[in-house]
């Protein structure tokens, strides 16, 4: 057993490349672990990984406010297999989210957001539990929101575990939708896409994923909606005025794949000139800033941890032993 | 403490309580960003004093001057304060302190002396113009057109007898409303002065009012300090509108104007209509502000705020005209000399409503 | 140490100071003047008026001092800086002789979060006013911290747009007040609080570093969060670029009455999980619905000169609530029993947007409150709400110059623990004011509770004392019922000791924040319970 493994006791062990992992039980284990390493002079991410395969507790579903508590290494598709049987799901996170551990869709470059109803970003989970640099811990309220103080959950989404490593979080769910419809509409230009698709948006449709395709001069808009049989009907007949009104109209075309590509945090400019440039795209996350895109398009990639703004960076002075690993 | 002070004290109190709720409105604040010098701040001077919980000083004395009297505050006010009275009221203590503002101080000396605050001579400048024949209306131009405007009293007379109502300057416009000494805090000056005023107008039984500050001065404050006027007063623009069907059929002038509606002609005396009615029909288009009518905004003329905080004044002036006209090169036109000569000090490019009038009815 | 035990001491913590002799400017603070007059162009006030001007905020304990002709502890200096350099300029020189600076929006926070209990120099950034033209594209607008809200919300109206945002101060309080004290509007459920309007901040840090916030996307950690809701204590807040809406194109009115509380509460949770996002979602409790929230006829413009209902307002309701307050008010538990015969509770919806989706919104809600009970009430209560929204704020100075005091409460919680909350926070708070309490910005995961008080006593001490507490009962009863400690107010010092109890070991993370961004502590000392 290498020594840093040894010094870290039975939360960690060697891996196969000669690396060590380290798995902690709970904020305890991880907090003790962190002292360790930093006695050591070793840091997470560089010298050790971090891996949450025993954060996995799921503790029982609140009904009232569809929240449960979740341990940071669940991963979201299993979470919502399991949601189904209490009549919830995590809602409409775009396929590569669903992959991910519920702590690295929190701290990786999904910051841990989902849209809701109307546009607005907000963050998968209310009170989220996580071990800082300095060993301590972070509970956050479970109320929906709050205005106490500056909201320290944005030490933990979006910081890479390095300034924080997320253990468990308190999920917020939808219900599981009754009606599950797709609607096709063409548009005469990608211009006009997207101001019928922000305005829908931004008038309360609530779509789950966009299939976008600039085809021979006009783009071909496939939107799967999915909710309540209510719900569903009034996003449609929204989606319907809104691609009217820009001019658009429906389209009987066939359902297709998405382009499988990596997918991007963009913005919707960046998404029309990826139109106009004639490339088809899929959209997640739609929200009245920007859009989960999978496809040939500008924007943060968000399949693998890229270099923080300047502004972030700052913030790695909250780990003054560095024991989270420093800049990504 | 005095009457005055002890009238207003409900008023005064019940700012001291208040969340401010008028606080976005006070042109005066809004150039001069203190909350000492918000609607609140002053007129918690006001209750400071009143209460007698702390003696006067020389920045709640200036505090105290820093209000048009504009009530722009008083639209947003439930309680219906009446605050620029009570600011005005207020300023009566601080001509007691000898702690006026050096421009107030000023005005009443001046005032005192020759009777108006510009220290001229009105009478030749009234004579110059009383009319030759019989005429329908008689006009008080105010000092304020008078000294600093006379040609825009030739453009009244002339549009007066385009729209079928002849007027000529009235003699008793060779003295002041007495304005001045109401809003520098010369208040037993004030009463005194208008006594003798509505003396000398009860021969006159109708008066037509150029400025809206005198017509105010006449219709509410007389009235306010116990002073009856025999006679019927009139603003210039309700007549100018009533006459509007005499005027002549010319085609409006092609050109964009902003308008801003004078505080004292429109919070004060309710006149909105009076004025768009004619502005409509003189120019192809109008512009007008995100706040308009009760809500307007004001040209910090009022109050001696330009001889008190002359710099704050100008800046009050140049957001209003910056507010009602959609671009620097649209002019700006009001019903009101002084509000005209406050644009014209901000560097606004500026008419009153009369010399447009003109203008339209001349085709030129 | 409990909520409970540190709160005892926040009345006699930051003694009230007589408004007529004030302590002189403290001597270091003098002795920067110069350095101060020369960081923002001469605009700099020692004056005792000015002093005044800028003691309090709008926390209720002032004005309980105010009718004693106390105010509290006055700042040294004031100063209104116009430009970022000017700011950090004045921030280098308050981190060079070590003099607290206190951030100043429009002073209608209601925490004393703008108070200067350290004394120091405020900050006034009201010359931070322009307001930027609107990106219609990108549907934005560059706006300055110092712009009052209702200033900005009217030239944005006047060019087809809204912010969305409508606290009921919003006559009274600057953009940069609200990113500080995170605060939220009335038709919040459609629009977000102000944290989701940012889309990026100007601000200067407590070390004089000038920043801008990034837009989405960015890697790495958002710092607007850590900022936004910091209250002066780590920047002060220049500017931002805020999200704006088209105004709506139709609203849709409707109100239902339940029996009883609970069930208007459930009803409010349907409609949020069925995805509906309501402009405005008000329900009454039963007290509040019996006459407060009951709809009347708008108000008319005030006239001139004032008419006799005001000029009755003026003394004789004033005279007379003073002699009511005494049998009632000084016995609220008494009253608080009564109002339990009350059982209805009143809901008001109203939604906006794009016409026919607000009335097809409106239809699915209809039905869920039907479903549930609720007695249509038609669009009426909704109107009436709507006319007199702010006028709610005006009464504070009747009702302090009836000798009462009166606070509100608001605070928020799962949909698990709403209900409790408001049970113990209710019975908590009875014995010392009358309760009244709504439920408003609305969550699909829970709710904001809304408390008002009132209350009495046998003279301003007793008042006082009771004031506080209310204070602690209340708080201790939320947090340990499961609320939070704010939905919307912020902190300030009113609840600074509750923050930092909520905190639990969080509070090493706030204060390792204030360590980064204001090293030497100038920034708002006190106020979220970080020390200087
Ligand atoms: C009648 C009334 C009704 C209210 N209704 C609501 C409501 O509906 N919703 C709501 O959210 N709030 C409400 N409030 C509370 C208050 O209006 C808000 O807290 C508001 O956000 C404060 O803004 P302000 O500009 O007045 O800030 P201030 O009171 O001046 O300051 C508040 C805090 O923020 C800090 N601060 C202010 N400006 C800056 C800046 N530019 N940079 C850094 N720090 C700064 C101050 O230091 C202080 O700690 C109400 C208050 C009143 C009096
Ligand atoms: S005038 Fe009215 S709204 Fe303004 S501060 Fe006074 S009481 Fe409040
Ligand atoms: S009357 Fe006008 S200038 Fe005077 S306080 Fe009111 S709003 Fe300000």
């Amino acid at each position: 057993m290498s020594s840093l493994a040894d010094a870290l006791g039975p939360v960690a062990r060697d891996t196969a490349d000669g690396g060590v992992l380290l798995a902690p039980g709970d904020e305890r284990a991880l907090a003790n672990a962190l002292h360790v390493l930093a006695d050591q002079g070793a840091r997470l991410n560089r010298d050790a990984t971090l891996s949450r395969e025993r954060l996995t507790e799921v503790g029982p579903v609140e009904p009232r406010s569809m929240t449960l508590e979740v341990g940071a290494g669940v991963v979201l598709q299993r979470l919502d297999d399991r949601l189904r049987t209490f009549g919830l799901t995590v809602g409409p996170l775009s396929p590569s989210a669903m992959q991910l551990t519920l702590g690295d869709f929190l701290e990786g470059p999904f910051a841990g957001l989902r849209a809701i109803p109307g546009g607005r970003l907000e963050p998968l989970c209310t009170r989220l539990v996580a071990v800082l640099a300095d060993g301590r811990r972070l509970e956050t309220s479970e109320a929906p929101r709050s205005a106490a103080g500056p909201d320290l959950s944005a030490l933990v989404l979006g910081g890479h575990g390095r300034l924080g490593v997320v253990t468990r979080a308190r999920v917020r769910c939808f219900p599981l939708p009754e009606a599950d419809v797709r609607a096709t509409y063409s548009l005469p230009s990608p211009a006009a896409f997207v101001t019928a698709f922000t305005r829908a948006v931004a008038e309360g449709a609530w779509p789950w994923r966009v299939h976008v395709d600039p085809r021979s001069g006009r783009v071909v808009a496939e939107v799967r909606l999915a909710g309540s049989a209510g719900a569903v009907e009034r996003d449609r007949d929204l989606f319907g005025r809104c691609v009217d009104e820009a001019g658009g109209r429906p389209s009987g075309d066939a359902e297709r794949e998405g382009p499988v590509a990596v997918s991007h945090e963009s913005t919707w400019p960046a998404v029309q000139a990826s139109l106009e440039a004639g490339r088809a795209l899929q959209l997640f996350r739609l929200s009245l800033g920007t859009v989960v895109a999978r496809g040939d398009v500008d924007g943060l990639r968000l399949d693998e941890p890229t270099a923080w703004s300047s502004l972030g960076g700052r913030l790695l002075a909250l780990d003054p032993r560095g024991v989270l690993g420093g800049a990504p | 403490m005095s009457d005055a002070l002890l009238r207003h004290a409900p008023a005064y109190t019940t700012c001291a309580y208040c969340p401010k709720m008028c606080r976005f409105a006070c042109p005066v604040a809004e150039a001069a960003p203190s909350e000492s010098l918000s609607t609140w701040g002053k007129m918690v001077a006001g209750h400071l004093v009143q209460t007698q919980q702390r003696p006067l000083d020389e920045d709640a004395a200036r505090a105290l001057h820093a209000c048009t009297g504009c009530m722009r505050c008083s639209t947003f006010c439930k309680h219906e304060n009446q605050v620029g009275p009570a600011l005005f009221a207020a300023r009566g203590a601080t001509v007691e302190a000898g702690l006026q503002p050096r421009g107030a101080a000023t005005t009443l000396a001046t005032f005192t002396q020759s009777q108006n605050p510009f220290g001229r001579e009105l009478a030749t400048l009234v004579a110059a113009r009383r009319a030759l024949g019989p005429v329908k209306f008689q006009l008080f131009p105010g000092c304020s057109a008078l000294v600093k405007a006379p040609a825009l009293v030739d453009d009244v007379l002339e549009v007066a007898r385009r729209f079928g109502a002849p007027m000529g300057v009235a003699r008793v416009s060779s003295r002041c409303c007495g304005y001045p000494l109401y809003a520098a805090g010369a208040h037993d000056a004030f009463r005194e002065h208008a006594a003798a005023m509505a003396d000398a107008m009860s021969h006159v039984p109708e008066l037509t009012v150029l400025d809206p500050g005198c017509a105010l001065t006449f219709l509410k404050v007389y009235p306010a300090f116990g002073v009856k006027l025999q006679t019927r007063v009139h603003t210039l623009v309700e007549v100018l509108a009533d006459h509007l069907p005499h005027a002549p059929a010319t085609p409006p002038l092609d050109e964009v104007v902003g308008y801003h509606d004078a505080c004292h002609l429109g919070r004060g005396l309710g006149q909105y209509d009076q004025p768009r009615a004619l502005l409509h029909r003189a120019v192809r288009q109008v512009t007008e502000g995100a706040s308009v009518r009760r809500e307007g905004g004001c040209a910090g003329g009022g109050g001696l705020l330009p001889r008190t905080m002359p710099d704050v004044a100008v800046e009050v002036a140049r957001r209003q005209a910056a507010e009602v006209t959609p671009s620097p090169d649209v002019a700006v036109v009001t019903a009101c000399p002084t509000s005209r000569r406050m644009f014209e000090r901000a560097g606004k490019k500026s008419y009153d409503l009369v010399t447009l009038l003109r203008r339209w009815t001349e085709g030129t | 140490m409990s909520t409970d035990a540190r709160l005892s001491g926040l009345g006699s913590r930051w003694g009230a100071v007589p408004a007529g002799a004030l302590p002189p400017p403290r001597a270091k603070v003098l002795a920067a003047k110069g350095a101060l007059a020369e960081a923002v162009g001469g605009r700099v006030s020692f004056s005792d008026f000015d002093r005044l001007s800028y003691a309090r905020d709008l926390w209720p304990l002032a004005l309980l001092w105010i009718r004693q002709g106390k105010v509290p502890p006055p700042p040294d200096a004031i100063v209104w800086p116009g430009t970022e350099d000017e700011v950090a300029r004045v921030v280098r020189v308050a981190r060079d002789k070590r003099l607290a600076l206190i951030p100043y929006g429009a002073g209608s926070g209601v925490c004393g979060g703008a108070w200067a209990i350290h004394g120091g120099v405020t900050l006034d950034l009201k010359r931070f006013d322009s307001i930027g033209p609107v990106d219609e594209a990108r549907r934005c607008v560059d706006v300055g911290a110092g712009v009052m809200g209702e200033t900005l919300e009217r030239k944005l109206n006047f060019s087809g747009w809204t912010l969305g945002h409508f606290p009921s101060s919003i006559y009274c309080s600057s953009v940069g007040g609200w990113i500080a004290a995170r605060s939220a509007g009335q038709l919040s459920s459609r629009y977000g609080k102000i944290e989701d309007m940012v889309l990026s901040l100007r601000a200067v840090l407590g070390t004089g570093e000038q920043l801008i916030t990034p837009e989405r996307p960015f890697s790495g950690p958002d710092l607007a969060p850590l900022l936004i809701g910091s209250e002066g204590t780590l920047c002060a807040f220049t500017g931002a670029r805020l999200r704006v809406f088209p105004l709506p194109e139709g609203r849709v009115f409707h109100g239902f009455e339940f029996a009883s509380v609970e069930e208007g509460l459930e009803a409010i949770r349907l409609v949020f999980r069925e995805g509906l996002r309501p402009a405005v979602v008000r329900l009454y409790d039963p007290f509040d619905t019996a006459f407060v929230g009951k709809g009347g006829k708008a108000r008319h413009a005030p006239v001139t000169p004032p008419s006799l209902r005001s000029a009755m307002e003026r003394s004789f309701l004033p005279m007379m609530l003073r002699q009511v307050t005494k049998q009632t008010l000084g016995r609220p538990k008494v009253m608080n029993q009564l109002q339990r015969v009350f059982r209805k509770s009143r809901l008001i919806l109203m939604f906006e947007g794009e016409a026919k989706r607000a009335e097809a919104d409106d239809r699915a809600a209809t039905m869920l409150c039907r479903k549930l009970g609720g007695d249509d009430l038609g669009e009426a209560p909704g109107r009436a709400w709507l006319a007199r929204r702010y006028d709610v704020s005006y009464r504070m100075s009747r009702l302090i110059d009836a000798g009462t005091f009166a606070d509100t409460m608001e605070i928020a919680a799962p949909w698990e623990r709403v209900h409790e909350v408001y049970e113990r926070v209710h019975a908590a708070a009875s014995p010392y004011a009358f309760v009244l309490c709504h439920f408003s910005h609305a969550y699909a995961d829970g709710c904001s509770l809304y408390f008002s008080f009132v209350g009495s006593g046998g003279d301003e001490q007793e008042i006082e004392q009771r004031y506080h507490q209310l204070w602690r009962a209340a708080l201790a009863a939320a947090v340990s019922a499961g609320g939070n400690v704010s939905h919307h107010h912020g902190v300030g010092l009113l609840k600074a000791q509750a923050l930092q109890d909520a905190l639990g070991d969080g509070r090493h993370a706030l204060a390792a924040l204030k360590a980064l961004f204001d090293p030497d502590g100038v920034m708002n000392p006190g106020k979220l319970g970080l020390s200087s």
